[in-house]
């Protein structure tokens, strides 16, 4: 009794250790931090979900005049951190750490200014508008048939500083309100169009989203003005690795950051890439080179594997669902399928062996798969293929004469179950008058 | 009229945004700050106006390609933008779409190919040899060695030929065995004996789009021979007429069932006719209901098949089931299942089924286990899967990718078969069991992968003991089968693959190991048989469309089932091409 409870208790640790092993691995490539995370991330960052109660226009009082931008909040004297009663006392005193948010030193206000952070920082998360929509800015008809002209990637993600190139640049800067105000400010808005004097036509009360750099983080480096035309010559469109952006209609939608694969195609092809910069030199792209099993390079960089990377080995059991949606294009690297998404598995089933079908399998291996698993064999196979191996005798059968005089027995013994997959024994064991016994 | 009010708006925006711009520097609110003035603005000529007049560059194939896969020539120029292109190319398909290359509505695939199969005798005495002295395997009688055989298939398929909204397909295969006379191979198939005619798996022309009208241009027609999926697969020679959008999919089809191994249908009541319908209805894609409903029914063979289901569609990654399929009006089956897909490279996938007694026992064209109703002209009388019990069964499955590198895999699964009042006793085709398994796949350095996997089960064969056999005698049989067969089993397996890229080289080998635990009713002792093996394989590209394979797959060390072989092993070389 004290066995069966110590291993059942055993059992009940190993299923808690699998299941917290497989959700700390799930949780592995979460993609964009949550608000709450990237508060942590930068605590410095202005937290404008805590002051959601307070009108925009308390704060961002808008540009004075003669002033070409909007003056920083709190740039009069810190008045709108200042008035009411919420962080008046914090001015009198000692600097506290709120000062931190917008200075770079904490000084007495008796002392030198102190110099401002820049705003919106440089590094870390971002907070974008929840209501923004790649999707309606790229639909070019509709711009045009309202506007009369549409704009393009590079209309918005301007360099800070750029005049009119990409050239030089390190990074494609995000648009800023500036960029938006060229088509959304109230007098240069089209119909319908969002107008700025109004925050919350992007920015929703209590909706924040921050997203940081997912794909080029860490130690690597990129440079969008590296990536204008490869090797030959030819222009590589902002499509080319954002392919998905065009249908993204919030915000909150999954942003489509580069595909590891995307940078194979290209830098695995010694016609668009010269050798120095080939998916093999490591430091083309990484500054620095990890210890331990994550050194080997991950299967997103290998050549062999420019099958996409949800390809995995759980793919190949799993991929009913992804096959029969109407946007699935197996057919663009499985070669041997036509194309045609409608009841069409069988042009891969009906070729592709499954790799446990071994040299052993037909004669060996398949009846203690097939007990287990009936309708995994439907899949491929109907029962005309298992009728017709099944009513041929098989090697062991030969010479005829000598394997019913007895010389079945020694099979039958050790597997009789295998015989009775094609003999009902009660029609022809017991039947034929020779084995007692008719129950089954 | 349209045009004129676009210009006139256009001519209204362009004055109101010089107005406003104007009278930015004066305005104290936040709206239009100084900055860089848009760059393309106003610059280009309308989409529609410019795809009219732009050269397709000739590394583009319109029509078939995403609007996202820009051509990589320069031969766009107007506008500085790369979207621009990106958005110009996909209004030319709505434009007016270019005509398809040939290449792309034409699919031209063939493979030819020679295999050796063989097995070389060992000079001992088989199992089945009632004299432990007498001669072993007889070569001139009884054996054939080596043998030699051609396979080759050939699929044609065509898209938008001849017609826009034509389609066809043909799949064929033929195997040609080195005729022999000899009652047995070393690797027994079913094209040993009389059958070696050429096979038409597919062979059907579809129409799409039959009608104009907006609302029936969804309409298809299918006609000849093609598998249906649904209740079941199965290939058949017939008319198909569906009904597809992204929200709703309706078909409709009837004929006659065929058979891929000559099968024909004089055992079937009814001929093999076989008609049935499928609708499935996905509210995600119509209203953004997460609800797909589902029904499928089917008749052949004087059954009648019923399928409903319903789907919870959480998102677009996360999708929750039930179905239930009826047979004669009577629950066969009912399934519960969980897909989510978690990250690209992490899903768990939960199934769990419910299979009675009224279950057909293998598919559609075998839903009796074949002992009652079969005589003796039916070739399904030696397929005797035994009664159908009831059986719950439950699979998890959980991949992921570990350290961006570790391409994981864990399974598991069990079933507990039962029993009801019309079945009692095991069936020789079904056995509670548990299994587990895990598979990893390491990508190493420069194209070499490794991988390794295992799976072990148990069965649950639960018996009575039979009674001491008694030498000389023909012993009797045992009550069920459920104290027999193959009682435990472990597999496990290293593979190493080679390929520098896709469609250039390949090479892999492939290791294996298997061992059974067989329990008998007649032995005091289990028996334990271990089996082992390697495939290797090479197949190399010359161009873009010829492929040459070569694959070798041998057994190494003895068979306990048969050891008057050494082992068993085949060759297999081919050609393939794709057009």
């Amino acid at each position: 009794m004290q066995s069966t409870s110590a291993s059942s208790s055993s059992w009940h640790i190993r299923i808690i250790l699998i299941g917290a092993f497989l959700i700390a691995t799930a949780c592995q490539g979460t993609p964009a931090p949550t608000s709450a995370q990237a508060e942590l991330i930068a605590p410095l960052r202005f937290p404008h979900a805590a002051h959601t109660n307070l009108p925009c226009e308390s704060c961002h009082q808008g540009k004075a005049p003669g002033q070409s931008t909007s003056p920083r909040p709190g740039e009069n004297g810190h008045a709108s951190c200042t008035t009411g009663d919420c962080h008046a006392a914090d001015f009198e005193g000692p600097p506290p750490p709120l000062c931190g948010l917008c200075h770079e030193s904490l000084q007495t206000k008796d002392g030198p200014k102190a110099s401002l952070l820049p705003y919106p920082p440089r590094a870390g998360p971002r907070t974008e508008a929840p209501r923004f929509s790649h999707k309606r800015h790229l639909d070019a008809p509709q711009i045009e048939a309202k506007l009369g002209f549409h704009i393009s990637c590079t209309d918005c993600h301007l360099l800070p500083a750029a005049t009119d190139t990409l050239a030089g640049d390190s990074k494609l800067a995000r648009p800023n309100h500036q960029a938006c105000a060229r088509c959304h400010a109230t007098e240069a808005a089209g119909p319908d169009s969002p107008t700025m004097d109004n925050c919350r036509s992007c920015h929703e009360a209590g909706a924040q989203r921050r997203r940081e750099r997912v794909f080029i983080s860490g130690d690597l480096s990129f440079h969008h003005s590296a990536h204008r035309s490869d090797r030959r010559g030819g222009r590589i469109g902002c499509a080319t690795c954002h392919a998905s952006i065009v249908e993204k209609d919030s915000s909150s939608d999954e942003q489509e950051s580069g595909n590891m694969q995307v940078c194979v195609s290209c830098h695995n092809d010694d016609r668009r890439v010269p050798s120095a910069k080939r998916m093999s030199r490591c430091g083309t792209c990484h500054a620095t080179r990890s210890a331990g099993l994550s050194a080997i390079a991950p299967r997103s960089h290998m050549p062999a594997t420019e099958r996409p990377a949800n390809h995995t080995q759980a793919f190949r059991r799993d991929h009913a669902a992804d096959a029969d949606r109407p946007t699935s294009s197996c057919g663009r690297c499985h070669t041997m399928v036509s194309g045609n998404r409608r009841n069409t598995c069988d042009e891969c089933h009906q070729v592709m062996e499954p790799r446990n079908h071994v040299v052993t399998w037909r004669e060996y291996d398949h009846g203690p798969q097939a007990v287990t698993r009936p309708d995994q064999c439907t899949t491929c196979h109907q029962v005309d293929f298992c009728v017709a191996c099944h009513s041929t005798p098989p090697r062991s059968h030969f010479p005829s004469m000598e394997f019913r005089g007895g010389g079945h027995g020694t099979l039958a013994v050790l597997n009789l179950r295998a015989c009775a997959t094609c003999h009902q024994t009660q029609r022809d064991c017991s039947g034929s008058g020779c084995h007692r016994g008719d129950t089954f | 009229m349209p045009q004129g009010r676009h210009v006139l708006r256009l001519l209204l925006t362009c004055v109101a945004l010089l107005w406003t711009s104007s009278f930015a520097a004066a305005d104290n609110r936040l709206k239009l700050p100084e900055g860089v003035s848009p760059r393309s603005l106003h610059m280009r000529a309308a989409a529609w106006r410019v795809a009219a007049s732009e050269t397709v560059p000739k590394e583009s194939k319109p029509g078939s390609e995403s609007i996202f896969n820009l051509p990589s020539g320069d031969s766009l120029s107007v506008g500085d933008g790369d979207l621009d292109r990106l958005i110009r190319h996909g209004l030319e398909h709505d434009v007016a779409a270019p005509p398809k290359p040939l290449s792309e509505r034409l699919t031209l695939r063939f493979n030819l190919g020679m295999g050796l199969d063989g097995g070389q005798p060992s000079g001992k005495n088989r199992l089945t040899d009632s004299d432990p002295e007498g001669p072993a395997l007889n070569e001139r009688q009884d054996y054939e060695r080596l043998r030699i055989y051609s396979f080759g298939d050939a699929v044609v398929g065509s898209r938008g030929l001849g017609m826009e909204g034509l389609n066809s397909y043909l799949a064929a295969h033929f195997r040609y065995n080195q005729p022999y006379s000899q009652h047995s191979s070393a690797i027994p198939s079913l094209y040993d004996r009389n059958f070696s005619q050429p096979v038409v798996r597919s062979g059907y022309v579809e129409v799409d789009e039959v009608f104009q009208h907006r609302l029936l241009k969804p309409v298809h027609v299918r006609a000849g021979r093609s598998f249906q999926y649904g209740i079941s697969a199965f290939q058949f020679d017939g008319l198909t007429v569906g009904y597809h959008t992204p929200a709703l999919r309706l078909s409709v089809f009837g004929g006659q069932r065929s058979s891929l191994v000559g099968l024909d249908n004089s055992h079937y009541r009814g001929g093999g006719e076989v008609i049935g319908s499928r609708v499935r209805a996905d509210l995600f894609e119509w209203k953004r209901w997460p609800l797909v409903i589902s029904a499928a029914a089917l008749r052949f063979d004087a059954h009648s098949h019923f399928r409903t289901g319903l789907a919870l569609r959480w998102n677009r990654d996360v999708l929750v089931g039930a179905q239930l399929r009826a047979l004669d009006g009577e629950v066969a089956r009912a399934s519960f299942s969980v897909a989510a897909r978690l990250s690209q490279v992490t899903t768990v996938n939960l199934q769990v089924h419910r299979r009675t007694s009224s279950d057909w026992s293998y598919g559609l064209s075998q839903v009796s286990p074949g002992s009652d109703d079969d005589t003796r002209s039916d070739p399904r009388r030696y397929l005797d899967l035994g009664p159908v019990l009831p059986r719950t069964h439950l699979r998890l499955r959980y991949g992921t990718v570990l350290l961006r590198n570790i391409d994981l895999l864990i399974r598991g699964g069990g079933a507990i078969d039962g029993h009801d009042e019309e079945t009692s006793g095991a069936s020789s085709s079904s056995s509670s069991y548990a299994e587990g398994g895990a598979a990893v796949e390491v990508h190493m350095r420069r194209a070499i992968r490794l991988g390794a996997a295992m799976t072990t089960r148990r069965y649950f064969l639960d018996g009575e003991k039979h009674e001491t056999p008694v030498p000389g005698t023909a012993d009797p049989l045992p009550k069920s089968m459920a104290a027999t067969g193959v009682a435990s089993f472990w597999e496990g397996g290293l593979s190493l693959v080679y390929s520098p890229g896709a469609r250039l080289f390949r090479g892999s080998a492939e290791f294996y190991g298997r061992r059974y635990g067989y329990l008998s009713e007649y032995l005091t002792q289990n028996i334990t048989a271990f089996r082992s093996g390697g495939r290797f394989s090479i197949e190399g590209w010359v161009g873009k469309r010829i492929r040459m394979k070569a694959e070798y797959d041998v057994t190494l060390g003895p068979l306990l089932m048969a050891p008057e072989l050494r082992g068993l092993k085949t060759l297999r070389v081919l050609l393939e091409g794709t057009f």
